[in-house]
This record gives structure tokens, C-alpha cells and sequence, in this order.
């Protein structure tokens, strides 16, 4: 009788990750430790006497295949994208535009205090840089810390990372609409409330704010760069 | 054999009193359950490792690649402390449904 051409186990794995990830939509940190679940599973096959091919089809039937698995995967997201984290990620840009208001009023409380003393423009618009800069210092502090306590925050936050593109967009998207709807606003509201100076601030005031949710698209796209979960394996 | 929507349900509590225990990986999670449970508890990957993610989602678990004893690398999972906070609360709801049961098939005599 011939023999068998010989099963090399390594290589069959191989080839089965790549199949697993040529085929589906699976993320590579769902496929290496599918991987590795496989490798455990034939492990203990071969504990029980089965040889090498052997087990790696047993294992490999158990496991089930890439329609079932990714299916399950759906099911369990679905559930949870647009019920929950989509919610808290609304509710933090509204929560951030807020927080932009809010510094608004602070940014021309202190530019107005400026004009008392100085009507240089320059060094008007520095100090609403200034302000903007440290109220986007203390949001992404109060973040770090409100991130290590609640669990919807990091719900939110591995989302996020899960999809830093479409999450930073979003924001972008968010904030580029409300800044359309302000600079189509204010203007006509400085028409209106006072012809000169202060109408010059206040586009300088929204200028500002434009350059700081650029920095805030970017500063997020950055640290949620940093906080991507580990989806390599060796 | 429990039933598909009873192994659904209890996957969670399950999963966060498991880890409570100490981190563990996917395969080790699903030997330990049947082990505990005699065998009627037969949880498939496909469904694991879903949950899993879900709860990690959820920050009531975390993950990380490490080191195993095999020298290769496997994904452990550890309760957070949002999960212990959250394992606390499945414990009330499990152990009142169990208390209701238990209570109707085996009343208390009747008192004379």
C-alpha cells in the first residue's frame, strides 16, 4: 500500500490561517488567537494518542468553520455597536460641543477683559489660543481619569480603537457641521450685537476653535493609535 | 443537556465568576466549565470567543497576548474591576432566581 505523503502540522496551520484570513472579514487578533485556541485543542488531542493529522482535523472541525464563526462574532457585535457605544459616542460629541461652548464663553469672557487693556489683535488671538489650549488639556485629563473608572467610558474607548477611523470621522463630521452651522451664525449675530471690534474677535475666537478641533481630530487619532489592543502574535 | 437559551443566559456569569478565579485563555475557560459542570456544559468556540470580545468591549474583562508555559504565545483574559462590579450584580439576579426555585420545590413544612 502507498504511504501518505507526510503531514507537516506547522505547515498545515499555516496555510489554515491564511485561508481564515483570505477568506473572511476576521480581524488578525481574532484569527491568531483562534490560532492559538487550535494548537491547545490539538495539543490535548495528541495527549489522548492521536497523531498529528488526526488532530488537526478533529480540532479543526470542533472549532467550526469561517462562516459559522464570523456569523457568531456578528451576532455578539451587532448587539452591542448600535445599542450601546454608538449612543456614548453621540453623547460624548454632544458632551464635547458642549464643553466647546463652554469655552467659548470663557475664550471671550478673557479676550473682552483683554480689550480693556490692549487692541492688539495678535495678542488677542494668543490668549484665545491659550485658553482653548489648556481647557483641551484638562478634557483629555478628566478623559484619562474617567476612563479608569467607568466601565461605558471604556466601553466607548474600545470601540474606539477598534475603529479609530471611522470614530475620528465621525467626530470630525460632527464638529465640522457645527462649526458651519456657528460660522454662518456668528457673524450675523456680530452684525447684530456690535458692528466693530468685537465681531473681529469673534471670528478670530472661531478660528481658533476651528484649529482646535483639528488638533482635537488629530490628538485623538493619535492616542487612540497608542491604546489599539495587540493584534500580532508571533 | 442544558438548553441552547439557558447556556446563552448563563455564558456571562459564567465567564466573569470563571476569571474571578484568576486569568485564564479560551480553551482552558471552556476544559474548566465542563469539568465544573459534569460535562452538560459544552460551551463551542464559535460562541466563546465572541462573548469574550464583547466583554472586553464592555471593560469588563481585559485581554492580553502572553507567554504561555508551551513557550508559544495565547490571549488571557482578567476581570476588571468594572467586571468585579458587574459579576456582583449577576450573582443578586442568579441567586434570587434560584432562591424562588428552590423555594417552590422544596417548601418549607407547614407549621402546625
Amino acid at each position: 500500500m502507498e504511504s501518505r505523503p507526510r503531514f507537516d502540522l506547522t505547515s498545515a496551520l499555516a496555510r489554515w490561517t491564511a485561508d481564515f484570513a483570505a477568506r473572511g472579514n476576521l480581524e488578525p487578533g481574532k484569527i491568531a488567537e483562534l490560532g492559538s485556541h487550535l494548537r491547545d485543542s490539538i495539543a490535548d488531542l495528541q495527549q489522548h494518542g492521536l497523531d498529528d493529522a488526526e488532530a488537526f482535523l478533529i480540532a479543526t472541525r470542533r472549532l467550526g468553520n469561517l462562516a459559522q464563526i464570523e456569523a457568531e462574532f456578528e451576532k455578539a457585535e451587532s448587539i452591542l455597536l448600535p445599542r450601546r457605544a454608538l449612543w456614548w459616542l453621540v453623547l460624548g460629541v454632544v458632551g464635547w460641543t458642549t464643553l466647546q461652548g463652554a469655552l467659548h464663553v470663557l475664550g471671550i469672557g478673557l479676550t473682552l477683559l483683554g480689550c480693556l487693556f490692549t487692541k492688539n489683535q495678535t495678542m488677542l488671538a494668543t490668549l484665545c489660543g491659550m485658553t482653548e489650549l489648556v481647557m483641551l488639556g484638562l478634557f483629555f485629563c478628566a478623559l484619562r481619569a474617567l476612563v479608569n473608572q467607568h466601565s461605558w467610558i471604556q466601553m466607548m474607548v474600545n470601540f474606539i480603537a477598534r475603529h479609530p477611523w471611522r470614530a475620528a470621522l465621525f467626530v470630525a463630521l460632527a464638529n465640522g457641521l457645527f462649526h458651519m452651522a456657528s460660522s454662518l451664525f456668528i457673524p450675523i449675530l456680530c452684525r447684530i450685537v456690535s458692528p466693530n471690534s468685537v465681531g473681529n474677535i469673534l471670528t478670530l475666537l472661531n478660528g481658533a476653535s476651528m484649529i482646535s478641533s483639528l488638533a482635537f481630530v488629530g490628538i485623538t487619532a493619535f492616542i487612540l493609535g497608542k491604546v489599539r489592543p495587540a493584534q500580532t502574535v508571533s | 443537556m442544558l438548553s441552547r437559551e439557558l447556556v446563552a443566559a448563563s455564558t456571562r456569569p459564567l465567564l466573569l465568576s470563571l476569571l474571578a478565579e484568576g486569568e485564564s485563555y479560551g480553551y482552558a475557560l471552556i476544559q474548566r466549565v465542563k469539568e465544573l459542570s459534569g460535562g452538560e456544559l459544552q460551551w463551542t468556540e464559535g460562541m466563546l470567543y465572541p462573548v469574550l470580545h464583547r466583554l472586553e468591549d464592555e471593560g469588563l474583562i481585559a485581554a492580553q497576548w502572553k507567554d504561555s508555559e508551551t513557550g508559544r504565545q495565547r490571549k488571557y483574559y482578567r476581570l476588571t474591576k468594572p467586571g468585579g462590579k458587574a459579576l456582583k450584580t449577576e450573582r443578586e439576579q442568579w441567586l434570587s432566581v434560584h432562591q424562588t426555585l428552590d423555594t417552590l420545590w422544596n417548601p418549607a413544612p407547614a407549621l402546625t
